[in-house]
């Protein structure tokens, strides 16, 4: 598999198809003696900005947490163990609605979307 | 445990152990082991612009346009030939002698 063509930038979905994101950042363990291991997915806004640069990564974290406090300075990670197939989505065995990656998505509906009238 | 982000490497460009340029990561290759999937070689050549980009078809297409594209500048170098501890500076770990064995002819699989 050639991790640049086929996972990054790829469409990541739950175990009920929702689609979560895509493939952002692909997390390795470096093992001395071993070939690296890829151990993880990253998704959001902090993994793509730093791809373009420490600086930019530095600032999307910075406001991350102003926004929405500690708990969202981090990029999201999904377990490597976790995906369940390979394709042209990568499908991972978890449910979306467990995790914070829609954190934002939720408040938006919750405090902006929802308070529209005819919402 | 030391990780390090394989997206960082896209694009970047391999220096020997004497500072040479050597050409600029396209693609990384990784196969299961077990229960794991394990990088197992790091293609190196000239199209490190586009594959940054993720318009690697397109820029493909553009080389072939006006060929450019060089196939003979295609190092396939395993994974424990490069040292990616430092992503932003990826360093071979072999004399540049040791190339003219990895040079990788197009995967007719793909």
């Amino acid at each position: 598999m050639k991790l640049l063509r086929d996972l990054l930038d790829k469409q990541v979905v739950d175990r009920e198809q929702v689609k979560i994101g895509k493939v952002d950042g692909l997390v390795a363990e470096l093992r001395p003696g071993k070939p690296p291991r890829i151990i993880a997915i990253e998704l959001g806004s902090i993994t793509l900005a730093r791809r373009l640069g420490a600086r930019p990564g530095r600032w999307m974290a910075r406001l991350a947490v102003k926004l929405g406090g500690k708990q969202h300075g981090e990029p999201h990670r999904i377990d490597w163990h976790k995906v369940k197939d390979i394709g042209v989505d990568i499908e991972f065995d978890i449910d979306v609605r467990e995790t914070s990656i829609f954190a934002w998505q939720d408040w938006l509906r919750d405090h902006v979307i929802g308070r529209i009238p005819g919402a | 445990m030391t990780t390090v982000n394989l997206e960082h490497l896209a694009g970047r460009r391999v220096l020997s152990q004497r500072g040479k340029n050597v050409g600029y990561i396209e693609e990384i290759r990784a196969e299961r082991d077990g229960d794991d999937f394990v990088v197992t070689e790091f293609h190196v050549g000239v199209y490190a612009a586009f594959e940054r980009l993720s318009a690697s078809a397109i820029g493909v297409a553009v080389l072939d346009l006006f060929r450019l594209r060089r196939r003979d500048g295609l190092y396939r170098i395993p994974w424990d030939k490069l040292d990616i501890s430092d992503p932003a500076r990826p360093r071979l770990l072999c004399p540049m002698t040791e190339l003219s064995g990895m040079k990788g002819a197009p995967d007719i699989r793909e």
